[in-house]
């Protein structure tokens, strides 16, 4: 029961942190070419006013960018790889902590009859109290291991969902951030 | 009657006419004896005329004496039918009344009985020895209690009320577990609990034994929370004490809930052993997967500034060195495989990494697999234990029918305790390998990231490289 509560706990924060960044994170995103104008105008605003994705990639990819368009679009790979396992962090965790709570909840369930059936092996059938706090530990814990797994189960769906649609936008902002800037070192050159 | 007397003269003297001469003798003799009975006759006559006199007042006398002795009997009749009609009532009367007197006895056995039942199960009868005494005076049979019964045992029932009420320490004896003899600190709140502190500290609980005039200590020792508060009672410290109000079921639940592991386990099954090796396997895995990485450092960042400023520099020597001396950061040991072939072409230069990627690789990940087979093979072995021990239990139902639910719950819970260790098994198995399947990602992805911008900085120094691999070939 504890662990049910500790683990529902556990799950709700984490939802609710993730939740909040990607409210926070999508309120502040803007498109490649505004980023980049951003950047080069104004970079001390940069910081705060731009996800911190978006300005992870913007500020290495400047800075370690090269004239070797293949060579620049592994480099935005890897950095994007990395942002997008940030993205994911936490979701898979909280998708986990909701398999497992029905998982603790038949634990309890199992327990719960367990003692129950010791009631029965002293007293036998007759006493019902003894048998009913038994019962109803099995019952309880089954039905809080559901309660917190099923909106951790949604939650972590439509989490699951949101970091997919960021991860696609930052593969599209990667590209079209490097066709602007490939367009920049040619008009450079 | 003188006729007759005159007759009888006349004829004695005619008997005697032949003496002539003495004729006026014998005349004057009859005269005088006529004169002697005319006497006689008179004196006789008068005397009975007395006697009459006597008789007839002694017969009235009498006859009063019979009518005052009739009336008397005749009273004393009607006395005695009057009696015997109040004997008659008076007998009726017993009789009810003794029909009550045995109502009332038989409550009073009753109660005494119930008494005795009652003292029986009460943990203050240890404290008043003289109980039983009073309690056999009052069911002794072909007796009735009486006055003085009646009242002691109502003294008894007051007693036992306000001991109920009180809480008592003594010193005494009592039974323990191992069926010694100990003394020991006592202490009994109302007729609830009763529990012990032993000289060497060690505690419990008390009930009464079957005979009821000793106290028995209760299989399972509280717990240590309980024992803590019990201890501060104890020294007078405390006002809490643990009491149990269900007459005993809550200690036959507190030496339940103590059962070893050995027996839970030993009630599972042949089952359970298998899910154990799961479970050890998997613990063994685990450890040894967390000390591994716990040595692997996933985040490289101050390291690669360090290695790209030495490659801005051309410092390949130091930049060996350097990565040689962190080899506990993975991707350092991949720079320094891939720094082997700078100089080469591109392509060579990343497929060199991409070998080292490789050759870390399985160090990072291996036997998260097994983990997570073995995450999925435990509550499997447990859905197994309880089919195996439904079958366990239907067969035992087929051969004695569902009559005694003791004989059936070896099997359930056999199988109730196999589907615990199996799941108890596999929640953390699964949590502990999605925390380590989280970290290799980093790590590698830290990996690919830095590799990629270690291959970024050596391009850019591309110009410089080949007057490098000039000089070498020169």
């Amino acid at each position: 029961m504890i662990a049910i509560l500790f683990l529902s706990v556990t799950m709700w924060t984490l939802a609710l942190y993730k939740g909040l960044c990607f409210i926070h994170e999508a309120r502040k995103e803007k498109t490649p070419a505004k980023c980049l104008e951003m950047y080069q105008n104004e970079p001390e605003r940069c910081k705060k006013g731009l996800p911190v994705w978006q300005f992870d990639i913007l500020a290495q990819y400047m800075s370690t960018s090269c004239k070797d368009p293949e060579l620049n679009r592994e480099l935005l790979n890897s950095v994007r790889v990395r942002h997008e396992f940030n993205t994911m962090c936490y979701i898979g965790t909280i998708l986990l902590l909701a398999a497992a709570a029905p998982l603790l909840g038949l634990l309890g369930t199992v327990s719960g009859m367990i003692s129950s059936f010791d009631v029965i092996a002293q007293f036998g059938t007759g006493n019902a109290r003894a048998l009913a706090s038994g019962i109803s530990e099995a019952l309880i814990t089954t039905q809080s291991g559901l309660v917190a797994a099923i909106p951790g189960m949604l939650l972590g769906g439509v989490l699951f969902s949101k970091g997919e649609k960021l991860k696609s936008r930052m593969e599209i902002f990667c590209i079209s951030l490097q066709e602007q800037t490939d367009g920049l070192n040619v008009y450079g050159e | 009657m003188k006729i007759i007397l005159y007759t009888l003269l006349l004829s004695l003297s005619l008997t005697q006419g032949a003496q002539a001469q003495d004729w006026a003798d014998t005349a004057k003799a009859v005269g005088s004896v006529v004169a002697k009975v005319k006497q006689n006759a008179e004196e006789t006559k008068s005397i009975i005329a007395r006697e009459q006199n006597e008789l007839n007042a002694e017969k009235n006398k009498l006859e009063k004496s019979i009518n005052s002795k009739q009336k008397t009997f005749d009273a004393i009749k009607t006395k005695y039918d009057e009696l015997l009609k109040q004997e008659e009532q008076l007998n009726k009367e017993l009789a009810t009344q003794s029909q009550e007197i045995k109502t009332i006895d038989g409550t009073i056995r009753t109660s005494a009985k119930q008494a005795q039942d009652y003292f029986h199960e009460s943990l203050t009868s240890p404290e008043y020895p003289e109980r039983n005494l009073v309690l056999e005076e009052v069911l002794r049979p072909e007796r009735f209690a009486g006055l003085t019964g009646i009242r002691n045992l109502l003294t008894l029932f007051l007693n036992e009320m306000t001991a109920s009420g009180e809480i008592k320490r003594r010193n005494g004896e009592f039974t323990g577990i191992d069926g010694t003899e100990k003394t020991g600190e006592l202490i009994r709140i109302g007729s609830f609990t009763s529990a012990y502190r032993q000289a060497d500290g060690t505690l419990g609980f008390l009930r009464p034994s079957p005979s009821g005039d000793k106290l028995i200590a209760v299989k399972g020792a509280p717990g240590w929370g309980l024992s803590k508060t019990m201890n501060s009672f104890f020294d007078n410290e405390g006002t809490a004490f643990p009491v149990d109000i269900s007459n005993g079921a809550a200690f036959a639940r507190l030496a339940q809930e103590q059962k070893s592991i050995r027996e839970w386990l030993s009630a599972g099954g042949l089952l359970v052993w298998p899910i154990i090796l799961v479970g050890l396997v998997a613990m063994i895995l685990v450890i040894e997967r967390f000390y591994t990485l716990s040595k692997v450092r996933s985040n490289s960042d101050r390291n690669m500034e360090i290695i790209l400023k030495m490659v801005l520099n051309n410092e390949w020597e130091q930049c060996q060195d350097f990565c040689k001396k962190q080899s506990k950061y993975p991707t350092c040991r991949i720079i320094g495989h891939t720094l082997n072939y700078i100089g080469e072409a591109r392509e060579i230069i990343e497929n060199a990494f991409q070998e080292g990627l490789l050759k870390e690789l399985p160090i990072l990940e291996r036997s998260l697999p097994t983990l997570s087979v073995l995450a999925a093979v435990a509550p499997l072995l447990g859905l197994l234990g309880t089919v195996t021990g439904m079958i366990s239990t239907f067969q035992i139902i087929t051969l004695y029918g569902t009559g005694d639910p003791r004989m059936m719950s070896g099997g359930i819970s056999e199988a109730l305790v196999t589907t615990q260790l199996g799941l108890a098994v596999a929640v953390p198995i699964m949590i502990l390998h999605h925390v380590l399947e989280r970290r290799v990602d980093k790590i590698i992805g830290d990996m690919e990231e830095k590799g990629a911008g270690f291959a970024v900085a050596l391009m850019k120094k591309g110009p410089l490289e080949k007057k490098d691999k000039d000089n070498a070939t020169i």
